[in-house]
């Protein structure tokens, strides 16, 4: 793959080089290098310095719109668009947003509540489904490794702002467990996240391993050293980055939620639409969330981005066709902030007060996205 | 694939610059008014030279159009020529600089900006000298990179300099080191090499040279050093080795790299000798650290566990301790790994841990060890801070096992709230059923129906001989000692050496039941039983029952303190629930409900699989190339107890080790009923998810 990507740059070198002097006057020769940087951009230049998570949400309007939506007395975050299920993702996602409001007496609901209904299996980690209209209620043993870090993420966040001992020990229990059972350290393609511990391996599936990049939370992989400093973070987050050149035949192509990659060659995974959809839409979220990735890495996003501004769309990726369109229009806040971080667009007027009638995925992207900004991009915030 | 392009258009560039006259290069501001044909012009005569007066003249006036002209004209003369290196440089009789330069020494550059500001304004066509601007740019420069630094802004130091290449190159060498550091965090490994080769290649100061090899181990992996080493001694001109004084930190980062699973290469025992007799002369805990985790990681325990304590002896930290406790652990010296863990638990959340994980072991043996009463109230004390569900329901089956079934309730309860695993939801619900709590024990049974199968057990029993629970007999009365209230909970009484005996005893008879019990009977029994199994349940499963867990307890800390803490505001009510279903479905990752063989049907599970998961997940090892399916675990991570100790224990003590679970019967002990064959060639690779 990195052959292969190398004799495309060299391509590209050329191409890029024979333009710059095809079309040079013959005095006015132009700069290749202003040619080439137009091309390419210029460098991005993100700012990945560790932000504390604990405060860092500066609209209590939208957190108190949000609970009221979405999060039961008990501490369940209710699925509003999926028959009211819960997810641990969703989980997750809530007690990040609560330790960012600084609410420690909803964080303790959440939790509460998670461990006491997803932690069911024997070891460290939390079942991924959570269906109260079935018996029972926990709908797979399965674990799902993006909720299990942002959990995790969220515990070491809390224990950090609250400096609390209980939520330290958790996180670490959580986080080690993790590093343990779903990752793959020392492949050829660096250290693969699975999904999750069940199903995705190569033992498990013929095109197999399978990965899904919005798995890869990166601003979770930035903190967690703070509780499990022994594990490789950062050679997780560097392999993500990775697979997500490696998983596009193109520059501008966009990822596909599940990936394959079975002999090393990353394809959309079988059995799943080979399409950029709901898991995939997260990847810039978290890339810019965690300050991380240069512009090659944000391309196919940013263009996908400027392309449908309001209504951003589901994307073919092997056709690069729109096949749908995202339901919800929280998910265009994740297009905003990535026009904003990358190329300096202008966040849209709604982009901090999000509207009151979303479901639940994108309103919580939604307040994600905003989060995001407030913590490491004022600038987009202040026009 | 962005980095490769971007590095090979830089190298294009870089070729193409370094082609255009170098003048251009001293003036920044030229480069963009000025446009020059590159040096492909082909060669011509010197005979000529050509007269470039009013060129500086025009010059000196800032005058960029007439420049450009002239030097056209000049250009169509004479095609090779180039403009002169000072054109707009000073010139002798220019004001004088040296006031400019204080303000350069004392890094008042903002200041010094606006002086040449309002100079130029004032004198038209002057210029600062090319020398003070480009001492300028280059402590601007430097001043950026070590703002970014001094933020954590690696990436940003890198992408700045890969942009910079020509302040990159000829930056002073602690910019350089710093480049090369931001190179090697952001993951360029091969661009922060090249750096530090470019420095070895141009110093020749030995001090240089040892402080870039010591940066270079401090950013890279050794297999990297380890290759720079070699070249850097190629340019050495030093007669003796010119690193033997960072020899010791060569030995250091080696060990590192050892300990990371970095390297395979052995360490040659002579080089580690060195490094151990250093690491005992300084007394420095963590040279003494290092030695001792190096033996850890050798499974040289002895060794490891000298060095551990003198690192501890010499203000060893917690970490150190940590090292010091899995020692102990792993020489089965557990009692006294106990007291380390829990003596450094403060200041490291791992000894906490690893304290709580330690004495489970005995807890939640079936016939409970006697445990002195500070160690029980200690442990207690730690669970309940905690809010450990690991150490709640350890201290629950201690309880359990040693017929303290109020005290198990306190502590089960607690575990069902933090941790609401099968083994210790069902420990929860043995209890609730000594205590005649069946409501509550039916209530579970019937919200984990599809879920655990262990709890759906005690309504369908398996055809398996039980022995009898010790508790049930006269000794259930002396089996413990007294338990001790606490503010906030309580803490087990001592299990008495009773309970072994009388496990003996039952053990003893039930063999003898077993073996003389006549098959025909069995079978008989068992048509019979079925019918008042099916009898027994009638009303009590499947009921109607609330899907979630309500059980909640704080840690006694917060508990404590929060006792009028506000509740959570604005929470939404939760919808109104349907009705309760009363079929299970299936829960990929589970085995068959015992309820099965008795014709209570489950449905599909949410992605449509219609069998049961066997083995179970539970039983299930984690991916193939993960830690956990390696054993290549982190050294610090509680289960490689048995690794570590089963190969030392007794045939007789190995035997007790496996059957030290709770609850008694675990999965994989007996096999699948036998009606379930087709379950068996289930695969498990159905399982997967979507959103």
């Amino acid at each position: 793959m990195r052959i292969a990507s190398l004799a495309v740059a060299a391509l590209g070198l050329a191409v890029a080089l024979g333009l710059a002097v095809a079309l040079a006057p013959a005095v006015t020769r132009a700069e290749p290098i202003a040619e080439i940087s137009a091309a390419i951009g210029v460098p991005l230049s993100l700012d990945a310095h560790k932000i504390k998570l604990g405060g860092a949400l500066k609209s209590p309007e939208a957190w108190m719109a949000y609970k009221k939506r979405f999060i039961a007395e008990q501490g369940r975050v209710i699925d509003t668009a999926n028959d009211h299920v819960s997810h641990s993702e969703g989980q997750g996602y809530a007690m990040l947003l609560a330790v960012a409001a600084n609410d420690r007496a909803t964080f303790d609901r959440l939790w509460g509540w998670t461990r006491a209904n997803l932690m069911v299996r024997n070891d460290e980690l939390v079942a991924w489904r959570f269906d109260p209209q079935h018996r029972p209620a926990v709908g797979d043993m399965n674990n799902a490794s993006d909720g299990d870090l942002l959990i995790a993420w969220a515990l070491a966040e809390a224990a950090e702002y609250w400096d609390d001992l209980p939520l330290r020990m958790a996180a670490r229990r959580i986080a080690v467990e993790l590093s343990r059972k779903v990752v793959l350290f020392k492949t050829k393609m660096g250290a693969l996240l699975l999904p999750a511990v069940a199903g995705f391996n190569a033992s498990d599936r013929s095109d197999g391993p399978v990965v899904n990049l919005s798995y890869y939370v990166f601003p979770a992989l930035a903190r967690l050293d703070s509780v499990a400093p022994e594990v490789d973070w950062a050679g997780l987050t560097q392999t993500g980055l990775d697979l997500l050149e490696a998983s596009r035949p193109t520059p501008q192509t966009l990822p596909a939620d599940w990936i394959a990659l079975e002999g090393w060659r990353a394809r959309p995974a079988e059995g799943f639409a080979p399409e950029f959809a709901y898991n995939a839409v997260r990847i810039p979220l978290y890339l810019a969330w965690a300050g991380v990735g240069e512009r090659a890495h944000y391309a196919p996003f940013l263009a996908w981005a400027q392309r449908a501004k309001e209504a951003p769309p589901i994307v073919d990726v092997a056709s690069g066709k729109d096949v749908g369109q995202f339901g919800g229009g929280g998910i265009a806040s994740i297009a905003a902030l990535v026009s904003c971080v990358v190329d300096g667009g202008k966040l849209p007027a709604d982009f901090a007060a999000p509207r009151a009638n979303e479901d639940y995925y994108p309103a919580t992207l939604h307040l994600l996205a905003l989060l995001a900004a407030q913590m490491r991009y004022s600038s987009c915030l202040a026009n | 694939m962005s980095r490769q392009l971007r590095a090979l258009l830089l190298t294009a560039c870089a070729a193409t610059s370094s082609a255009a006259p170098s003048a251009l290069h001293a003036e920044g501001a030229a480069r963009q008014s000025i446009v020059v044909a590159s040096a492909a012009a082909g060669a011509t005569s010197e005979r000529e030279k050509p007269d470039d007066l009013a060129l500086r003249y025009y010059a000196s006036l800032d005058q960029r159009a007439r420049v450009r002209a002239e030097f056209s004209r000049l250009r169509r003369l004479y095609p090779n020529f180039e403009p002169p290196a000072d054109l707009y440089g000073p010139r002798r009789g220019d004001v004088d600089e040296a006031g400019l330069w204080e303000l350069f020494a004392a890094d008042k550059l903002d200041e010094l900006h606006e002086i040449i500001r309002a100079r130029r304004k004032d004198m038209p066509g002057w210029r600062p000298s090319a020398d003070l601007m480009r001492k300028l740019e280059q402590k601007e420069q430097r001043n950026k990179i070590f703002a970014f630094w001094r933020e954590g802004r690696w990436l940003d130091i890198a992408s700045f300099a890969r942009d910079s290449r020509f302040f990159a190159a000829n930056a002073d060498v602690e910019s350089q080191w710093t480049i090369a550091e931001a190179f090697a965090r952001t993951g360029q490994i091969s661009e922060a090499i090249d750096v530090y080769k470019s420095i070895f290649a141009s110093n020749e100061d030995k001090h240089i040279r040892l402080a870039t090899m010591q940066k270079a181990m401090a950013a890279l992996h050794m297999g990297d050093v380890e290759a720079l080493l070699v070249e850097a001694r190629k340019s050495s001109k030093e007669p003796e080795d010119e690193f033997a004084p960072v020899a010791i930190d060569i030995t250091r980062a080696r060990i590192v790299a050892v300990l990371r699973d970095e390297r395979k290469d052995e360490i040659s025992p002579q080089e580690l000798q060195r490094f151990e007799s250093f690491a005992k002369l300084t007394r420095e805990p963590q040279q003494l650290g290092l030695v001792a985790w190096l033996q850890y990681k050798r499974r040289d325990f002895r060794a490891a566990l000298e060095s551990f304590k003198a690192a501890i002896e010499h203000g060893g930290d917690a970490m150190i301790a940590h090292g010091l406790a899995h020692t102990l652990r792993a020489l089965d010296l557990r009692r006294e790994a106990e007291e380390v863990a829990y003596a450094w638990r403060a200041p490291l959340v791992n000894n906490g841990i690893l304290f709580l994980d330690l004495l489970e072991r005995d807890l939640t043996q079936e016939t409970p060890p006697y445990l002195e009463p500070a160690r029980l109230a200690r442990y207690a004390a730690v669970t309940i801070e905690s809010a450990s569900g690991e150490g709640a329901q350890g201290l629950g089956w201690y309880a359990y096992n040693s017929c303290q079934f109020d005290v198990a309730r306190f502590w089960f309860e607690r575990a069902v709230a933090w941790f609401p695993k099968e083994a210790t939801v069902y420990g929860y619900v043995l209890t609730l059923k000594r205590l005649r709590q069946d409501k509550e024990a039916l209530e579970l049974i019937n919200r984990y129906d599809g879920l655990f199968p262990k709890l759906v057990e005690l309504l369908f029993p398996d055809d398996y001989y039980h022995p009898p629970f010790p508790c049930d007999s006269r000794i259930a009365a002396k089996a413990h000692g007294p338990a001790v209230k606490m503010a906030g909970y309580v803490v087990p009484g001592p299990a008495g050496p009773a309970l072994a005996a009388e496990r003996d005893r039952l053990r003893v008879e039930a063999d003898k039941k077993e073996a003389t019990t006549p098959d025909a009977a069995k079978v008989a029994a068992q048509a019979q039983q079925r019918e008042r199994v099916l009898k027994a349940v009638r009303g009590k499963f499947p009921i109607a029952v609330a899907a979630e867990n309500p059980l909640r307890f704080q840690p006694l800390a917060q508990a404590r303190s929060a006792a009028g803490s506000p509740a959570p505001v604005g929470l939404r009510a939760e919808p109104q629930p349907g009705k309760a279903p009363l079929v299970a479905r299936r829960v990929p990752g589970v085995g068959p409900m015992p309820s099965e063989r008795y014709g209570f049907l489950l449905s599909p599970s949410w992605n449509a699989v219609d069998l049961a998961t066997w083995p179970p997940a539970s039983e299930q090892v984690a991916p193939v190339g993960t830690q956990w399916a390696n054993q290549e675990a982190d050294p610090a991570w509680i289960g490689q107890q048995k690794a570590d100790a089963g190969a030392k224990l007794t045939a007789g003590a190995a035997e007790h080790v496996a059957t030290a679970m709770a609850p008694r019967t675990r999965y994989g002990a007996a096999p699948p009923p036998p009606n379930l064959a087709a379950v068996l060639s289930l695969p498990t690779s159905k399982q997967s998810q979507t959103r």
